[in-house]
């Protein structure tokens, strides 16, 4: 859990009555001020020496279960299946953001249940199918023993990302034996023994161990833990084969190697997996899949839709993430990608066909992805726009902030029949008179103002209404702006981004929240020092390969026993 | 639905009975006895019943106090089986108040274990549900412990509630601290979980070598489990235990003798239905359960924590969540009411459905069980934990005495856990829950 920010801080004091509920009742942030002013009042913040001695702690990640994705990728690189079985897994519990976080991604006996489905279905499916070859190479009947222990290797090296002991061997090969005692083929045993290869810990976990499991002395992940921490980081899969090859020959944790691996592997489709995963939950475009914008009020909103708003920021992310641009440019960039569907909606000279192509946009009302329609939808009302959940956005997901959900005894009801007079603007305005909002509206509301030109589904207006739009607006440090060009400039510009983006990819990358908190931990020094690098061309590559030459990648420790010092 | 759900006349029977099933069905007696009357008696159900945003108590709470009161807006759907039901007011919920704000994550949590959550987005504690208390004692009687079933997985990014992890907006049932046991949403999964292993075509040879297929795999993995447990420090070891827990379950339930499914199942349902319609068959999923005695503990969730569905069918179009945020304006309160009301119905559709179901001479499943209804907090609006609303039904096979109104003081400050206790104590288990002080003599 990240610590809180001064301003959430300041809001809930301001809720709990300690302030008057203006304003003035907090500090604003110094404008421009050092990365670290928002980071909390501990004092051990990214840019803060804390105590004397460097820090040593590298963290641990929890034992990690693969997520649904992670399971659905896995098995399509085993097997070349085209199921998804973890499609019908249980949906996985979220924290500090994303799906992938080890310590909430629990275990249950429904799990279990559908694990066995999901291998007796995917091994009888890669034995009867064109992939056959992929897993069974050779003639059971002629080749007999040596087939079943090759077959039986190979395919565990690959769903364990580690070579098999010898002991696992006889164990896997002792379902065969079962097999043929039932009056069963070999070809039954090796299914068997291919099931309990998909069931097994070492498949569902990704196994890190520590030599002593009680010891808090730091040390290098072994190479095929690398391996697996680095492939699941940038695909969201198992290691192919020449990742593979670099753990086994242990030349992975050779920094130079490290890094043209990473290389080779962002050129790599599946690196899409960034896009899906990372990009998808940072900034919300997952999301579309699920909001339900009034049909009566947007009929034009339909699955097309829906899929063209999400590939818009998808590719914009793809483009920058991908082509070395800076990433300040997901807020300023002058182009898009756009079909048919979605210039329309935007009411841009109409694009071709239904692929998206790049689009300039030097002249319209759009930049970035403040103004694209699939984020503007995610952060809107079913019925209307909200400019608080636009404000609350920005500041989650673009600054790292956290502000609180609205105090008990408040109408938050800002629609059309209560209050007729006025735009939602102005609706917003009064209602952010009374004392109890103030405090966290101060923060949301203005900056959400500056996009109300956007309407709930991102269609671009003038008018709320009856009323002409003002979007005129404020960031928290009083940094005045109009309109979502200028918004997305400042926001461009302020080194909260940076470091917002750092920390996210951070956590995503380990699978576990930053602790800023603990006495010695490596987390806060390495963000500093990444989001420093960062900062100097807002390139993602960069970011990524500072993510994972770090320490707290490259190592791990032990957790003492309860009770002893480490 | 399909009509031809069954070749036998019992389960379509019990569709055509529908929400007024008043149609005796002795299924039970017939197919289950050997279970079901175990210890000479019909066993308990035990139902967790979850909506979310709370519900408004003017349209909710009866004024008057016993069984002669008023029936209420909210309550009208439930009429005709008032005396099968008590609404129980007054009571609070205190481990559900969260640290600083995030009701709806702390209230969901809190729903049935009466434990307080740790706000926390990553580190993840809590405490046991009542149903798992239950299932832990009773569980094995069953193919199945227990079945945890909702209708949303969950939204796919940003962040659930105020620094809570999702795990607490989208699960009421925990088997442990950090373990919440997640929701199947999926009707043809449930089915498939419920009836899995029966195949009329297979031979007795054929199904016991299966099983001891089935077996030996996970005696393998077992034995994976437990040489890596001897490695992992405690974190990690928390996570093995959940796999090996898993894994134990599985065993048991293919040990158990009772995995060709005891009765004879139907067609498959769709795996995705509208909401109305998907609501409506996890009942008839939860009642096809109990009738061929597959599970005997239930929960369910009718939204998840802090739900923004929109209601199009009930000319509702803005989130249930934004709604409940009423401010006392009077088109919100009529929204929100209507909600309730609705859901009030499938309440009532899932009772009628289990009393037209002949649980022994003279007795419905619905008489056999104990069903809990309530939300995360009491108003949408104040976001309290005091007052919460409280359905109970069913007569606990006699332990309990529904057909009334309770009203507690809210200043007595009694305990939503006791009535959890009661109903525990209905199906023979004793065993405190949560915050629980002892039993509610009173329901």
């Amino acid at each position: 859990m990240l610590p809180r920010s001064i301003l959430s801080l300041a809001c809930v004091l301001t809720l709990a009555g300690a302030c008057s509920g203006t304003i003035d009742s907090f500090q604003p942030l110094e404008p421009g001020g050092p990365a670290a002013t928002d980071r909390g009042t501990d004092g051990d913040v990214p840019g803060v020496e804390v105590g004397t001695a460097p820090a040593t702690d590298p963290g641990r990640v929890t034992l990690h279960r693969l997520n649904r994705v992670e399971y659905n990728n896995t098995v399509r690189d085993l097997l070349g299946t085209g199921l998804t079985p973890a499609d019908d897994f249980p949906a996985d519990d979220r924290g500090s953001g994303f799906d992938n976080v080890a310590d909430v991604l629990s275990l249950s006996p429904l799990h279990l249940d559908m694990y066995q489905r999901a291998a007796e279905k995917l091994v009888d499916e890669a034995l009867a199918g064109s992939e056959r070859k992929r897993v069974l190479s050779c003639d059971l009947a002629s080749a007999g023993p040596s087939c079943i222990d090759g077959t039986l290797r190979s395919f565990a090296r690959k769903a364990w990302r580690r070579p098999l002991a010898e002991g696992e061997l006889t164990r896997l090969k002792s379902l065969v034996s079962l097999a043929r005692t039932s009056g069963d083929s070999d070809e039954v045993g090796l299914k068997l023994a291919l099931q309990a290869l998909l069931v097994s810990p070492h498949f569902v976990f990704r196994v890190e161990l520590d030599p002593t499991a009680t010891s808090s002395t730091p040390h290098a992940l072994t190479p095929h833990e690398l391996a697996t921490r680095l492939s699941y980081f940038l695909w969201s899969t198992t290691p192919d084969d020449e990742l593979a090859a670099r753990a086994d020959d242990g030349t992975l944790t050779q920094p130079d190697v490290l890094r043209a691996q990473v290389a080779r592997m962002m050129k790599s489709p599946k690196a899409a997996a960034l896009v899906d995963n990372f990009a998808g939950q940072w900034l919300y475009t997952r999301k579309l899949d699920e909001v339900q914008p009034d049909s009566s009020k947007f009929p034009g909103f339909d699955p097309a839709l829906r899929a063209a708003m999400k590939r818009e920021t998808e590719l914009l992310f793809e483009e920058i993430a991908f082509r070395g641009l800076p990433a300040n440019q997901l807020l300023t960039a002058d182009f898009t990608f756009l079909n048919d569907r979605l210039a329309k909606h935007y009411g841009l000279p109409a694009v071709a066909g239904s692929e998206h192509k790049r689009v300039n946009l030097t002249g319209s009302q759009r930049t970035g992805f403040l103004s694209h329609a699939g984020i503007l939808t995610v952060t809107s009302h079913p019925t209307n726009t909200s400019p608080v959940l636009r404000g609350k956005w920005v500041l989650n997901e673009l600054f790292c902030q956290d502000v609180p959900p609205p105090p008990p005894g408040v109408d938050t009801k800002i629609a059309m029949e209560a209050m007729p007079t006025g735009s939602l603007r102005q609706r917003l305005e009064q209602h952010r008179e009374k004392p109890a909002c103030a405090g966290c509206h101060n923060m949301m509301d203005p900056i959400g103002f500056g996009l109300e030109n956007y309407d709930a589904v991102g269609v671009y207006r003038t008018m709320d209404g009856k009323f002409p739009v003002d979007a005129s607006g404020e960031l928290p440090d009083g940094s005045k702006f109009s309109g979502s060009k200028e918004l997305a400039t400042l926001v461009a510009a302020d080194e909260r981004f940076p470091r917002c983006v750092a920390e996210k990819l951070y956590t995503y990358a380990l699978g576990r929240a930053p602790d800023l908190r603990s006495e010695g931990h490596q987390d806060a020094q390495t963000l500093t020092a990444l989001v420093s690098d960062f900062g100097q061309g807002f390139d993602f590559n960069r970011l990524i390969v500072g993510i994972v030459t770090s320490e707290t990648f490259l190592k791990r420790r032990g957790e003492p026993a309860a009770g002893t010092t480490p | 639905m399909s009509q031809t759900w069954s070749r036998r006349g019992f389960t379509k029977a019990l569709l055509a009975a529908g929400g007024a099933a008043t149609v005796g069905l002795p299924f039970l007696e017939s197919l289950a006895p050997r279970r079901a009357y175990a210890q000479g008696k019909p066993a308990t159900r035990l139902i967790f019943f979850y909506v979310p945003n709370g519900i408004q108590a003017a349209d909710f709470r009866p004024k008057a106090i016993g069984d002669a009161y008023a029936i209420t807006p909210i309550l009208k759907p439930l009429e005709a089986l008032r005396a099968d039901f008590s609404v129980i007011s007054g009571l609070e919920n205190a481990p559900g108040k969260p640290d600083g704000p995030g009701d709806h994550a702390s209230g969901t949590s809190s729903f049935i274990t009466c434990a307080h959550a740790n706000k926390s987005e990553t580190d993840i504690k809590l405490g046991m549900s009542a149903d798992q208390i239950a299932a832990a004692r009773l569980g094995k009687q069953t193919r199945l412990p227990s079945l945890e079933l909702g209708i949303d997985g969950g939204s796919s990014a940003g962040g659930c509630d105020s620094g809570y992890g999702c795990a607490y907006t989208r699960n009421i049932s925990w088997s442990g601290p950090s373990t919440p046991l997640p929701k199947m949403t999926n009707p043809q999964l449930v089915f498939d979980r419920l009836f899995t292993g029966y195949d009329p075509s297979a031979s007795a040879a054929e199904l016991a070598k299966r099983k001891a297929y089935k077996k030996s795999v996970l005696d393998l993995v077992l034995g994976d489990a437990q040489s890596l447990s001897t490695k992992l420090g405690k974190s990690d070891r928390v996570k093995l235990d959940e796999y090996l827990t898993g894994v134990r379950e599985l065993e048991t339930q293919i040990g158990s003798n009772m995995e060709e499914a005891s009765c004879e199942p139907g067609t498959r349902p769709a795996d995705k239905l509208p909401y109305a319609a998907h609501v409506k068959m996890m009942c008839d999923l939860m009642v096809m359960a109990m009738q061929c005695d597959v599970t005997r503990i239930f929960t369910f969730m009718i939204g998840n924590g802090l739900s923004g569905r929109t209601y199009p069918d009930l000319g509702i179009t803005r989130g249930h969540h934004e709604i409940s945020h009423h401010g006392m304006n009077p088109d919100n309160l009529a929204q929100l009411t209507k909600i309730a009301t609705w859901e009030m119905e499938q309440l009532g559709y899932l009772l009628g459905k289990m009393k037209g179901i002949e649980d022994g001479p003279g007795s419905s499943v619905l008489y056999n069980s104990a069903v809990f209804l309530s939300s995360d907090i009491s108003d949408g609006d104040r976001h309290n934990h005091d007052e919460m609303p409280v359905i109970l039904a069913g007569h606990g096979g006699g332990a309990l005495k529904p057909g009334r109104h309770i009203a507690y003081d809210r200043a007595k400050k009694s305990k939503v856990s006791n009535v959890l206790v009661s109903m525990l104590a209905a199906a023979g288990v004793d065993a405190p829950v949560g915050d629980s002080s002892g039993k509610n003599t009173d329901v």
